[in-house]
């Protein structure tokens, strides 16, 4: 199953496909970012100073298929090439966009950006970074099966070294969102046309902090820091710190958990939550916990019975427990959902916790009026589809308990992931739980889903209200402007309940007590350019 | 019927053979839900026409009996395809994965044999009495524990809290023959333990059954040591039944070492065939079970031609 970011999450382990909360403060020295209520984040205080060296080893949960980036590439992929390859734009911890490979940019008319790019940068090989090296890059991104994501892109150009235009066709202010993610990284000309698509996929060759040295299918991938990285720490020393990466596939999450343990890894990308506590407790290992971008929910088709009766939607919205949801299914290690935003966000409206439409308990006494009002105060029955994985089998039996307090009868429909995204696709459900990986900007992300005939809205809703409300926010650049509508846009959405928004996982990292540096910013990458290790 | 003719007709079993199993895994593959094109896609925003080229660069937008007539022809010159999500042949795929686990299987049979002949001994000789007791229950144990408990526990012990082997992965044999055993240590005898404990429970039925035996009571009364008379005469005939056992188990080592091989991270046909299957790519998933039935037709004519060397009574004809 799909498994980027630019996927759903790996609901993974057992097996599979991809699969968290806050940190209590713990004698280990993890300070808590103090905030608002849901935004709270572990940030591992670094003790120590910096040393350079040493290698680090890193267990992932499946194998790499690749590393051509304008092909379609797991999560794991993208976690190692979005280290030895960078991108134009990053962005911070709220998901703001900031420069990268790119100093600056702005959006000189409606159809014309320009960035400003930096100089003094040279790819791996050798060969120099510049605006028709970054042109190569985006243009070949329009021909990848991603091209749907820049379709308004219609020219880029190199006007010099270190200037890029890029024409969009329509207004296209997501553009430096856009550019942040993994297939708009910008690789070498050189190295990907003479080695072409194949070669490039088993040797990449970009500007990132570590540099590809060799790759066994089966075994391991390894990589060296490029000792001409651009990018410098706040003291102006070089990034990278470490010497060496060496990737391990470690199938097994309880076996990689061991591996952590016993020192024979220093960090493991997959965290089963029973162990999380004894990660966090143990000697010589510690966590990193932060929510996801992605979330998980329930998809109620909205042109189908019964859940084309908005009573019926809402009745299940508020019979609904989140926060027992969390805590049981996930062990506490998520955050429940109050509407289409994550708390990161620049976006997320924080009064949403106390005016909003529902909170994380359930409203048993709203959802039998909801049920009177759709003539159906005895319950209803419909069939809830799920893959049979973690977290899903879980969430299922917990909503179908939830649900029958109220007199509604959810029959369980647990098949494998596969035959669950092929009844997806065409909309062939009552209602189906499954998750999405999110995205930094929300109109890449919540418009797919509400939006007539948007890319993921596979429940069929149609409101015209929040269409003009979405198609506006995704039409201008100023954040605050847009947050507004976008808060205008969660009411609405939360009224009409075509979602049952569950809950965001956390992204677990587990980690050797003397890795330090590591940011866990919830969007499932691993960046490895500050990390360094202490003494052990 | 001679040698030759004999060894014909095996032939044409293990041909017959491979042709079912192959044909059933074809079909059931299609036939399940989950598409590869989509599966390898996701949920991501890629558009229909990117999937609709992939779809039929891979052959897979034929219908299902050309494909097989295609499978068919490349099989019979021994082409197996390439896998569709690396286009790597599926041969080289099998050849770099099959050395390993069967280096692992043989290695857990070795371990299991060994364990189970020794403990089996042990068994007989101390009826009745407490030692039997505690390896009895022991094999019970053994038998009953799933493989991945007894591989989370071992590594647990050994690994984390002894320190004394690494928790898992590989390294090839003609790279580093040292820590490649060194490695494979703990994942064969997890794997023989469970063989073990069937076993060792047969060998001590077999040896305390023929020890009233007339042979073995002369062989005692001629004098010779305990040890002696089970080692050189016991053995031979208590050992027969527990060839059969030991030859099915051969066989269900290569199946048992699918859960070994991913805890321990061992990147045999075992971890082959599970991921492949996730991500529906049924040419290599074709391939691996193809050559693993082969392989366990060969391990059954193997155990035929070893009953004959043991047994002179059980020669062909």
């Amino acid at each position: 199953m799909g498994d980027s970011i630019d996927r759903p999450i790996d609901h993974q382990q057992e097996r599979r496909l991809r699969r968290r909360h806050f940190l209590e403060v713990s004698a280990l020295g993890l300070a808590a970012v103090a905030a608002p209520p849901f935004t709270r984040t572990t940030v591992l205080a670094a003790t120590g100073a910096i040393s350079r060296g040493g290698t680090l080893r890193i267990g992932v949960p499946e194998r790499f298929t690749g590393f051509d980036i304008f092909g379609t590439r797991s999560r794991t992929d993208y976690q190692a090439t979005d280290n030895i390859l960078d991108r134009l734009v990053t962005y911070d911890a709220h998901f703001v966009p900031r420069g990268m490979l790119a100093e600056s940019w702005r959006a000189v008319d409606s159809t014309t950006w320009v960035f400003t790019l930096r100089s003094g940068v040279s790819f791996h090989d050798g060969t120099p970074f510049n605006a028709a090296a970054a042109a190569f890059s985006i243009d070949r991104l329009r021909q990848s099966p991603f091209k749907s994501q820049v379709a308004r892109i219609s020219r880029v150009s190199a006007v010099n070294d270190t200037t890029l235009e890029i024409k969009v066709s329509q207004p296209f202010p997501t553009l430096p969102a856009v550019l942040t993610q993994s297939f708009a990284s910008i690789v070498s000309p050189t190295a990907y046309q003479k080695l072409g698509p194949a070669g490039f996929s088993k040797a990449p060759v970009g500007t990132g902090p570590f540099r590809f040295v060799s790759w066994n299918p089966s075994a391991e991938l390894v990589l060296a820091a490029n000792p001409h990285y651009w990018r410098t720490d706040p003291s102006g020393g070089r990034y990278p710190y470490v010497q060496k990466v060496v990737w391990k596939i470690l199938p097994d999450v309880a076996a990689a958990t061991l591996a952590l343990q016993a020192g024979d890894v220093d960090l493991i990308t997959t965290v089963s939550l029973p162990s999380v506590s004894q990660l966090a407790s143990g000697p010589g290992t510690k966590v990193s916990e932060t929510p996801t971008l992605g979330w998980n929910y329930i998809f109620l088709n909205t042109r189908t019975t019964p859940f084309n009766d908005v009573h019926k939607r809402r009745a299940v919205q508020y019979a609904i427990d989140r926060k027992a949801i969390v805590d049981a299914v996930l062990l506490g290690h998520g955050v429940p959902m109050l509407g289409p935003l994550p708390p990161n966000s620049w976006a997320y409206d924080p009064s949403i916790t106390t005016k909003g439409l529902y909170g994380p308990h359930a409203d048993v006494k709203k959802a039998r009026q909801e049920l009177a009002a759709a003539h159906a105060a005895g319950g209803f029955a419909f069939s809830l589809t799920y893959p049979t994985l973690d977290p899903f089998t879980g969430v299922a039996q917990a909503v179908k308990a939830q649900l029958a307090a109220v007199g509604i009868t959810a029959n369980l429909d647990g098949r494998e992931i596969g035959t669950v995204l092929d009844n997806m696709f065409v909309s062939k459900f009552q209602a189906l739980n499954i998750d999405w990986s999110g995205r930094i900007d929300e109109d890449l992300s919540t418009a797919a889903f509400y939006e007539t005939k948007g890319a993921n809205n596979f429940e069929q809703y149609s409101n015209p209200t929040v269409d003009g409300l979405l198609k506006q926010a995704g039409s201008i650049t100023d954040r605050s402007r847009r947050a507004v509508l976008y808060h205008r846009a969660q009411a609405l959405i939360n009224a009409d309940a075509p979602i049952i928004l569950l809950f965001f996982p956390t992204q677990t990292i587990g980690l050797r007590s003397n890795v330090q540096g590591f940011q866990n910013l919830g969007d499932q990458r691993i960046p490895l350019y500050n990390v360094w290790l202490g003494a052990s | 019927m001679n040698v030759v003719q004999y060894l014909a007709r095996r032939l044409l079993g293990l041909a017959v053979v491979l042709w079912l199993t192959s044909t059933t895994v074809f079909i059931l593959l299609r036939v399940i839900p989950g598409d590869p094109v989509q599966i390898v896609a996701g949920l991501g925003i890629v558009d229909a026409a990117a999937l609709h080229k992939l779809r039929s660069a891979l052959g897979l937008d034929q219908p299902i009996a050309v494909q097989y007539a295609i499978w068919l022809a490349h099989l019979l010159r021994g082409d197996l395809g390439v896998s569709l999500r690396s286009g790597t042949p599926v041969v080289s795929l099998i050849a770099q994965a099959l050395p390993i686990t069967l280096e692992l299987a043989a290695l857990a049979l070795l371990a299991g044999i060994t364990m189970s002949v020794l403990l089996g001994v042990a068994a007989a000789r101390r009826r009745r009495r407490i030692g039997d007791l505690l390896i009895t229950s022991g094999a019970l144990a053994g038998i009953s524990l799933p493989s991945f408990v007894l591989a989370l526990l071992s590594i647990y012990l050994v690994s984390v809290k002894l320190r004394l082997l690494p928790t898992g992965g590989f390294v090839p044999l003609s790279q580093d023959p040292a820590q490649n055993l060194k490695l494979m240590i703990l994942p064969a005898i997890t794997l023989g333990t469970g063989t073990a404990g069937i076993l060792v429970r047969m060998m001590r039925r077999n040896l305390i059954d023929v020890s009233g035996e007339d042979y073995i009571r002369t062989a005692r009364a001629k004098g010779l040591s305990p040890r002696r008379v089970i080692y050189r005469h016991a053995m031979r005939n208590a050992v027969i039944p527990y060839v059969t056992i030991a030859g099915l188990e051969a066989g269900a080592l290569l199946s048992g070492a699918v859960i070994t091989e991913r805890i321990f991270a061992i990147p045999g046909m075992g971890q082959l065939m599970m991921l492949n299957i996730a991500e529906r790519d049924y040419p290599v998933v074709q391939g691996c079970v193809l050559v693993v039935a082969a392989l366990y037709v060969a391990v059954n004519f193997v155990i035929d031609l070893l009953y004959a060397w043991l047994d002179p009574r059980m020669a062909v004809r």
